[in-house]
């Protein structure tokens, strides 16, 4: 084996805060070759960006300080380097991606600017050869029309390009080694496959190192020569992904790889890891996994057990590391209260939610005072769906397909332009004012972030009775405050917490309040638009149980907008796949993943990631970005990026026709 | 931009010309200017040739047309109290108050800009403290108090300064200072608070991943972030010189227009107020319209919206 270029042994990196001292990286041991990639996985708050920070010696100031270990790159002490030489080692021998490419970059700078900095101050490249080595950066990394990308400015940019941008001021100099940090995490489906091609190729073509932080397991199966799994700050698995994935033997590894769903896997409930993660100001002595192990034994909450190898190049850090062989799936059992409402005939059951031909087209106008119409956005063009009692249906697609706007329909946020959605037959932008409440308690939503639907100012008491008091006035105090007791207590709270605030419950709690809220009415249909995308993978897995649970035991229906096709395959009866305001293609939801027809559908289950590295396939990789909803192209709007467009497709626009076994497709290669 | 430009300027003459017709409707409402003008033992005709004479007894929009072609050519009529051009008397004030004025700006942008971006680079540093400090002290100090202050120290007990009036450029200081004083304290903060969220953004740190040497991390990278609300702020800033500015001339004496305009509320000498009023809305409108300028310079989404 060649010698690495990277190695961290035993990283320490502690913030001292007014609250106490947060040991973000308690213990991080890793290493990395030339042309290799490792993956770093874990939740939310484990510490892997404060371990990519580190290695560049950039941790937090104030408060932020390396206590221990060693970063050898090139076989030099990084920790042993003056501030000066880390300066220019940065950007030109290590360079680094951020997650967010709609934060990353300076608004205030044309992309042009910003990879030429690095250029002129790592190379001394001036003038045209500095201009002419930008464009060149730019088509590396794909970006048509590089010329004139030069002088735009980020905010002129789809998040897909510039993520390219950041790709390119990253390897502008030639770094040896590259950490990128969750670079994928906010880009859609096709333009996350574009992009994790882009790196691989860029990869080869240099020989990087390759760090790639994610807390998406498919993306380690997919991409990642060994993986180090991270938790509460320690790493705590250490091996090549394929062992990893066939042979976990962390307990908190194997719950990982247990709660994901995948387009494999069925609808059996998924193995949530109980509780969360700790609180890293405040770690419990011993294995920090011990509260949540489902293998803790006294002895584990003496010491924290030592990274130490069970095979070759497979190191864990558990004291029962040889006896997890024999942690098998742990189905949690759901009360699954009447299997019989689920059994029932499916064409029988009583229409919820009807949208009969929606529409929502927005004017784009120009000019303040006199302002002139100059076009239309076509966000929402012509959907049919029907959502039954106690079903859910799920709506995927990418960014800007009108998945939200749909749901704003459907809350009677936005009135339709044409067509229109009926809730028991009744349109609901016509309704009374007595109906129109009933309507507001019988549907009501929660939605992506738990950080940011829930009031800071109000306590969870107040938040989860509003609907409940705006809907019936009526109600006592003590009725009120029942309600709201049984809510919680429906999704798995301590009515306790009624009287917090939001800053003091995790993540998932949060996004159980919401769920507690909406429950609190009683109502038919919950629409859940992009309800789990925020949450970790374990703490995702327990809401979308409870999620299935509440539905089964009381036969509410779903209205489930993701972009996650495997969470959505798992929440959803019926699968409704939007491009560019349309349905393009309807199915039960067995029945799309096993059979898609329309082409779009095929790619975004080609794309989506692997549960497991040998299902790695052969990928087709989507030509450009999603077209704007404004002047969509003629025809089927798929056409432009459709591999399998017939000449007739740039002209007729085809229609939602159905196929066999209730499969509904509009493409003209299904045509009569 | 040039577009933006054109359009900005159209705007602001636009509220020039609104801004004169309330000022020439607000000094009309405000009582019968030749009753004040004529003195009390005045014969009836005597008042009515004088109403001929000024053209008050024709229509308001022949007056006020009369008004604004005068006001353009520079004529803005007598001082009651004067009895010179109301537009000499200003425009000899004029000076003085921008001489005091771009002091305090002076102050302002050396003192307020510099320290508030190093406070919150060396967040928690002795210096970060003391401006702080220093900024809570000029928010809790009245400005009228703090020139008193002064006057005590430096004129009264030290000597070293002078402490009223106008003439070598040693005079300015005091009120300069305490004009200045006024703002200082607010920028710095705005400045260190916007700084301090630039500081925590990404592309922050993606410059510093790049390896940038700090100086250009801070001004390159966040400070022209960072000064977008600062700019926002420098058109209240200027509101506040302004108000500041009538105080500090009347504790230092210095003949500026805050001083004149009172002089002349008091004595309804009512062509100066209303000459002083159309020139300090003009400076704001003008500095308004800078502050546009400027503020879609430093942001391109704005530049590119419109
Ligand atoms: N500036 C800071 N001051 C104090 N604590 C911090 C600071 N930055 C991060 N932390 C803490 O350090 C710990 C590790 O954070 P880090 O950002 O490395 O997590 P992460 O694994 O990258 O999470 P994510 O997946 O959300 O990006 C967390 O507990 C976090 O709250
Ligand atoms: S050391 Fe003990 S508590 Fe920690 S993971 Fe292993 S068995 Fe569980
Ligand atoms: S209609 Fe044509 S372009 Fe559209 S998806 Fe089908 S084959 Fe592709
Ligand atoms: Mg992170």
């Amino acid at each position: 084996m060649a010698d690495p270029l990277l190695e961290v042994r035993d990283l320490r990196t502690y913030i001292y805060t007014r609250r106490g001292v947060v040991k973000a990286v308690d213990g991080a041991t890793f290493s990395v070759r030339r042309g290799e990639t490792l993956g770093i996985v874990g939740e939310s708050g484990s510490g892997k960006s404060m371990t990519c920070l580190s290695i560049l010696r950039l941790v937090p100031e104030p408060g932020g300080r390396i206590v221990g270990g060693q970063i050898l790159f090139d076989g030099e002490n990084l920790l042993d380097k003056t501030p000066e030489e880390m300066r220019r080692l940065r950007g030109s021998r290590i360079a680094m991606i951020l997650q967010d490419p709609m934060a990353s970059l300076n608004p205030a700078m044309t992309v042009g600017e910003q990879i030429a900095e690095t250029l002129s101050l790592h190379r001394g490249l001036r003038g045209r050869a500095l201009d002419e080595r930008v464009v060149e950066l730019l088509r590396q990394v794909r970006v048509s029309d590089p010329e004139r990308r030069v002088h735009a400015y980020p905010h002129q940019m789809s998040g897909g390009i510039r993520q390219r941008v950041a790709g390119a001021i990253a390897i502008s100099c030639q770094p040896s080694l590259l950490i990128a940090d969750e670079p994928t995490t906010s880009l859609d489906v096709t333009i996350q496959s574009q992009y994790l091609r882009l790196l691989k190729e860029i990869q080869r073509e240099t020989n990087l190192a390759l760090v790639f932080v994610t807390h998406d397991l498919g993306i380690v199966a997919k991409l990642c020569d060994r993986v180090a799994v991270m938790y509460a700050g320690r790493i705590v698995e250490l091996g090549k992904t394929r062992d990893i994935f066939n042979r976990p033997r962390h307990p908190y590894a194997v719950g990982l790889l247990d709660c994901l769903p995948t387009l494999r896997r069925g609808r059996e409930p998924l193995t949530a890891i109980e509780g969360q993660p700790p609180d890293l100001a405040n770690v419990p002595a011993g294995c920090s996994f011990a509260p949540r192990c489902p293998m803790a034994q006294a002895r584990c909450t003496e010491t924290p057990p030592p990274l130490e190898p069970v095979d070759a190049e497979h190191l864990v850090a558990c004291l029962r590391a040889g006896e997890t062989a024999t942690l098998g799936r742990r189905v949690v059992a759901i009360s699954s209260g009447s299997p019989a409402v689920l059994a029932g005939a499916n064409g029988a059951r009583d229409i919820v939610l009807e949208a009969r031909q929606l529409t929502k087209h927005f004017p784009l106008a120009r000019g303040t005072i006199l302002s002139r119409r100059f076009g239309t956005v076509k966000a929402v063009d012509g959907v049919d769906f029907v959502l039954r009692r106690g079903e859910t249906l799920g709506l995927v697609g990418e960014s800007g397909c009108g998945k939200t706007t749909t749901a704003r329909l459907v809350l009677s946020l936005e009135r339709p332009t044409a067509g229109g959605v009926y809730f028991h037959g009744h349109d609901i932008h016509v309704l009374g004012r007595h109906a129109r409440g009933s309507y507001r308690r019988a549907v009501q939503a929660v939605f992506q972030d738990p950080f940011s639907s829930l009031n800071p100012r109000l306590t969870i008491r107040t938040t989860v009775s509003e609907p409940l008091t705006q809907t019936e006035p009526d109600l006592t105090r003590a009725e009120v405050a029942e309600r709201v007791a049984a809510s919680l207590t429906r999704v798995g709270l301590r009515p306790r917490i009624a009287d917090d605030y939001p800053h003091e419950l995790s993540g998932g709690q949060r996004q159980r309040v919401a769920i507690a809220r909406a429950l609190s009415t009683n109502p038919e249909c919950i629409l859940l638009d992009e309800a789990v995308s925020a949450l970790d993978v374990s703490i995702r897995a327990q809401v979308m149980n409870l999620l299935r649970e509440i539905q089964d035991r009381s036969g509410v229906s779903y209205l489930f907008i993701a972009h996650d096709l495997a969470v959505v395959k798992y929440v959803s009866t019926r699968i409704g796949v939007m491009y560019l305001g349309k349905l393009v293609e309807t199915a039960a939801a067995d029945e799309l993943y096993a059979n898609p027809l329309h082409p779009y559908t095929q790619i975004l289950l080609n794309n989506a990631l692997p549960a497991h590295p040998d299902d790695a396939r052969d990928e087709v990789i989507l030509k450009g970005e999603v077209p704007s909803a404004f002047n969509p192209p003629s025809g089927c709007r798929f056409h432009p990026r459709c591999p399998q467009a017939l000449p007739v497709c740039g002209e007729v626009e085809p229609t939602l026709r159905d196929q066999a076994r209730g499969h509904q497709v509009a493409c003209h290669l299904y045509g009569a | 931009m040039q577009r933006f430009i054109i359009g900005r300027v159209i705007q602001s003459i636009v509220s020039m010309f609104v801004v004169s017709v309330v000022v020439f409707a607000l000094v009309r409402l405000s009582g019968d200017p030749i009753q004040i003008m004529m003195p009390a033992e005045a014969s009836k005709a005597d008042i009515e040739l004088m109403r001929a004479h000024l053209g008050l007894d024709r229509p308001w929009s022949v007056q006020y047309w009369r008004f604004l072609t005068q006001a353009l050519q520079g004529d803005f009529g007598r001082s009651v109290r004067f009895r010179r051009p109301a537009l000499d008397l200003v425009a000899e004030r004029y000076g003085a108050t921008l001489e005091l004025g771009g002091l305090a700006v002076l102050i302002v942008i050396v003192v307020a800009l510099p320290v508030g971006v190093y406070s919150a680079v060396r967040r928690g540093s002795a210096l970060d403290y003391t401006a702080r400090a220093f900024a809570a002290l000029g928010q809790a100090v009245p400005p009228f108090w703090l020139g008193l202050v002064l006057v005590l120290i430096f004129g009264v007990m030290l000597h070293l300064l002078p402490t009223s009036g106008r003439g070598t450029p040693l005079h300015v200081l005091l009120p300069g200072i305490t004009l200045g004083w006024f703002a200082v304290a607010g920028l710095m903060r705005l400045t260190r608070s916007s700084m301090l969220d630039v500081l925590g953004s990404e592309y922050v740190k993606l410059a510093r991943i790049k390896g940038l040497p700090e100086r250009r991390v801070i001004w390159r990278h966040a400070f022209k972030n960072a000064a977008l609300p600062v700019v926002t702020f420098a058109a209240l800033l200027f509101v506040a010189l302004l108000n500041g500015s009538i105080i500090v001339e009347t504790v230092f004496g210095w003949p500026g227009l805050g001083l004149l305009v009172i002089e002349a509320v008091d004595s309804r000498d009512y062509p100066i107020v209303q000459t002083v009023v159309l020139f300090l809305s003009a400076m704001y409108i003008g500095v308004n319209l800078i502050v546009d300028v400027l503020y879609a310079y430093l942001n391109p989404k704005i530049r590119y919206s419109r």
